[in-house]
């Protein structure tokens, strides 16, 4: 905080956090202390870990999430870095306007309609399809496999990426990449050797962020990659809507939690974690 | 924008918050929902065209005859789940519901569907006949998954599970069911050389099942999770054929050339079914006894819903050109596997981790 | 000339990232207006007879209205929450303040699933299963991080010497802080809440499974009938949907950030 803003006495602070802490403890601390101990079962075992772990399903679920969400997080930084990149840099305000409106509206679609949007667009009779036809790369199934999955999941996260990005970039000193190219230094070159270092700890950032929210999606894989796609979310519905068994669901839930926060911390402790909260606005 | 009409702005966004959310969070539970007759029994259903269909044809008429008001909940997919979670919860939402067989089975064996009393058991037998009675309820709603094949694609489909089955004389993709596993399971028992007729009380040989499921799998493109993608993976061409609900069948051969085979399919029924501790348990078997003597009745459902029922007066009733797409009429019926419900409902979890692993596993 | 072709190159990708990002939105609203009773593209048939239906069907509508009974408490206790938060971390020494700040944010964070099991399970042994204080409150879990996210970054931007000219002149300083800087904050403060309605609205993970039969949000009517359901008027929904939210939400954050 800046020198000379006005300051709330601590206690005051205190009460105006009290809510916020209350609802935190009681809706997300308590319940996921409550699934690792459910997790373990009513004899304090790791049963449930082992028959997620060890079914062929279960073990194709997570790498499949894992991996899916690796790619989807490069993917997703990288284009939408190019959008924001373009966002900040655009002079005309038609170019500026495009892009953000093109960015907000899938964000604030609603993940149903994106999802069944994309089911008619990567259809195998879809206009996707028809277009490749038209093209001679013949139809390309996507549908009800990991690529349609990645294509879908990558189309939700842009949008995220690209607004965790603007922020970053917006923190760059203009006039540093300016000195460079004064000094002789073409776009590319000024951007590699000025920019490229500023923005790292960003980008790093957004990738870490964009996995983690990537390992938990569920209605992208049962949309567009059905059945057999199998993801951890997938997994987690069949467990309770066909089986009831609730362990197994929280262990798998469990196993998704700790790589995701397992990522997290690895970022917060490379680039802090102020750059980190920098990166979710 | 001025500070004072910054300043309505706000204000007006507080009325139109108070007035559309604040008042019915007062009162409102969320679960209820006002009739204007107030229902007695609950009944729990699929929701959609079907769920109409039984609230018109079955409860509403049951009222008017002198019967509990009924109402329909939509639970579709979920029941089981649902009703374990109540059970949990230690209170029992739902009087009556009709979940698909797997789950009714192995509801009753874990003691949550109540068993009929021996009168009303005798009089179903009487009106329907005793195979399709069980100690919980009566089948209702009654599906069969079948061979369907786009003949645009192929000049000759399997006429039997065995040809099904068989990868080399028939190279297509197929589409395969995702959920059932016991249906599923069933079809691969045929084509391991299990008599039709016998499925429905031999045990399951597990390891041969799954070997000939193994054979079929690289030939499966897509398993299907629901009726509407079962559809859409025909018609999008993604799969050449495929074994589907036959009401789904036959409203895609309105706009597809297809081929539908009865022979080889399996059974999948529906059971009409009242909850064990239902807050009307009563009312609820008589629901159960006047839906089963009322053949009338069923026959507009089933025209209502374009599912099959089990009432042979009702099925008489029916014009062929619905009954021939109907699994219980006599036709389509010898020609189905049935499958070993009580079996599935002892090995429930075996049966749905293995098939799982099948189906979503490399 | 390597600089030119870079950026040559750049504009022709971001045209192209443009065209796929509004391609299914489009779509949609084009499929929308097909009177065929299954999918095919391009349609056989044009018509408004999906609208039609969708209008004439108490479903859809009790479906939406459902929507708003959520979404609206959701929106008004998120800010209720958010906001003090915000005024906490912005203007305050409070030791914690950042970890409690990237505690708030937990619900953008944590694996969405995940997350609905974790509350399942609380859920189902304080009977909250299927009840609509539940679902407000696992809904505003998730709406929280993006009005403290709106209403904090404005709060930095809130200009110094507005704050202290008005603790200097006003009769009881610190009150006089607040009012002011309460009131420069009222437009991102509306928007923070409009776009936590507009999440809430568009939220389905939580209803599915921890929604009971009858709490049916619009998005978990379409999502049903797109995997349960028949007949393809979804699209006719979703474009509505599409057009409703995003005008809202497009509003809001043009709201947010106004530049005096």
């Amino acid at each position: 905080m800046p020198a000379g803003r006005p300051v709330l006495a601590n206690w005051q602070a205190l009460l105006l956090v009290a809510p916020l802490v209350a609802l935190l403890a009681g809706l997300v601390g308590y319940p996921l202390v409550r699934l690792a101990i459910d997790s373990l079962g009513s004899g304090v075992d790791l049963g449930a870990y082992a028959t997620v772990l060890e079914s062929s399903a279960g073990q194709r679920a997570l790498v499949v999430t894992v991996l899916a969400s690796l790619l989807v997080a490069g993917l997703s930084v990288a284009i939408g870095g190019l959008l924001a990149w373009y966002a900040r840099s655009a002079r005309s305000t038609w170019v500026r306007t495009a892009l953000w409106v093109a960015l907000l509206v899938p964000f604030f679609m609603g993940t149903v309609t994106k999802n069944y949007a994309l089911v008619l667009l990567l259809a195998d009779n879809g206009p996707l399809n028809s277009l490749l036809s038209a093209l001679g790369l013949g139809p390309v199934r996507l549908l009800y496999s990991s690529t349609g999955v990645v294509i879908g999941m990558v189309y939700s996260m842009v949008p995220f990426a690209a607004f965790s990005l603007y922020g970053v970039f917006l923190t760059i000193d203009e006039t540093l990449v300016e000195a460079a190219r004064s000094m002789g230094a073409s776009r590319v070159r000024a951007a590699r050797t000025v920019t490229l270092p500023l923005v790292l700890p960003g980008v790093v950032a957004s990738l870490a962020l964009v996995f983690a929210i990537s390992l938990g999606f569920y209605v992208t894989p049962v949309l567009l990659g059905g059945a057999q796609v199998p993801f951890m979310g997938g997994l987690i519905q069949d467990y309770i809507f066909t089986s009831f068994d609730y362990e197994l669901a929280s262990a798998a839930s469990v196993i998704l939690l700790v790589v995701g926060f397992a990522v997290l911390a690895v970022s917060l402790g490379l680039i802090g974690r102020e750059r980190l909260l920098r990166a979710v606005a | 924008m001025s500070r004072s009409s910054r300043g309505r702005l706000a204000s007006a966004f507080a009325v139109l918050a108070l007035c559309g959310g604040l008042l019915p969070a007062c009162g409102d539970d969320g679960d209820e929902e006002q009739q204007s007759s107030n229902p007695t029994l609950t009944v729990a259903g699929w929701g959609g065209a079907t769920g109409d269909a039984t609230q018109q044809m079955l409860l509403d008429p049951f009222a008017a005859d002198g019967g509990a008001p009924s109402r329909m909940v939509d639970a579709p997919g979920t029941q089981l789940a649902r009703v374990e979670a109540q059970n949990k919860a230690g209170k029992i939402e739902w009087d009556a519901m009709d979940p698909a067989g797997d789950a009714a089975f192995t509801l009753y064996r874990r003691g949550l569907l109540a068993k009929l009393p021996a009168d009303l058991k005798a009089e179903l037998e009487r009106e329907l006949g005793a195979e399709r009675v069980t100690p919980f309820g009566f089948s209702h709603g009654n599906a069969a998954e079948i061979i369907v094949c786009n003949m645009d694609k192929m000049d000759v489909c399997p006429k039997d599970i065995a040809e099904f089955y068989d990868v080399e004389r028939f190279p297509q993709s197929r589409a395969f069911p995702a959920i059932g596993p016991i249906q599923a399971v069933t079809t691969a028992q045929v084509a391991a050389g299990v008599p039709r007729e016998e499925t429905a009380t031999s045990d399951v040989d597990v390891d041969s099942a799954f070997e000939q499921l193994d054979r079929i799998k690289p030939k499966v493109r897509v398993f299907w999770d629901s009726g509407d993608q079962s559809e859409q993976v025909m018609r999008s061409g993604a799969v050449d054929m495929s074994l589907m609900w036959a009401s789904r069948a036959y409203r895609l051969q309105k706009s597809m050339n297809l081929e539908v085979n009865w022979a080889g399919g399996v059974y999948d029924p529906s059971y009409f079914t009242v909850l064990e501790d239902a807050p009307h348990k009563q009312e609820a078997f008589d629901l159960l006894g006047w839906i089963a003597s009322h053949p009338a009745a069923q026959a507009n459902w089933a025209r209502a819903a374009f599912s099959s029922v089990a009432h042979p007066d009702a099925l008489a009733s029916l014009p062929k050109s619905l009954t021939d797409q109907l699994a219980d009429t006599p036709a389509n019926f010898e020609q189905l596997a049935v499958p070993n419900f009580e079996w599935y409902s002892e090995n429930t979890r075996e049966l749905d981790a293995r098939y799982q692993d099948f189906v979503r596993g490399g | 000339m390597s600089d030119r072709l870079v950026h040559v190159l750049g504009i022709v990708v971001a045209a192209l990232v443009v065209t796929i990002l509004l391609a299914p939105v489009l779509l949609t609203a084009v499929l929308s207006l097909s009177s065929d009773s299954y999918f095919t593209f391009p349609p056989d048939s044009w018509g408004l007879r999906q609208y039609r239906e969708v209008l004439g069907d108490a479903r859809w509508a009790s479906a939406v209205s459902y929507s708003f009974e959520l979404a609206v408490p959701v929106a008004l206790l998120s800010v209720a929450i958010a906001v003090p938060t915000a005024f906490a971390i912005g203007r305050s020494r409070l030791p914690g303040r950042h970890a409690i700040y990237a505690g708030g944010l937990a619900g953008i964070v944590v694996p969405i699933s995940a997350f609905a099991i974790a509350l399942y399970g609380v859920f189902a042994e304080l009977g909250l299963h299927g009840t609509y204080v539940g679902l407000v409150l696992a809904n505003t879990v998730l709406a929280v991080p993006v009005v403290l996210i709106v209403v904090t970054a404005a709060m930095a931007r809130v200009p110094v010497e507005l704050e202290l000219a008005a603790m200097a002149a006003g009769a009881s300083r610190r009150r006089a802080w607040l009012g002011i800087t309460t009131r420069l904050l009222l437009p991102s403060i509306v928007a923070g809440g409009v776009l936590a309605f507009v999440t809430s609205f568009d939220e389905v993970v939580l209803i599915v499974f921890l929604g009971g039969v009858d709490q049916t949000t619009l998005p978990k009517a379409i999502l049903d009938s797109a995997r349960f359901g028949v007949s393809p008027v979804i699209t006719a929904v979703s474009t509505l949907l599409m057009l409703g939210t995003s005008a809202v939400a497009i509003a809001a954050v043009g709201l947010a950030r106004r530049r005096r």
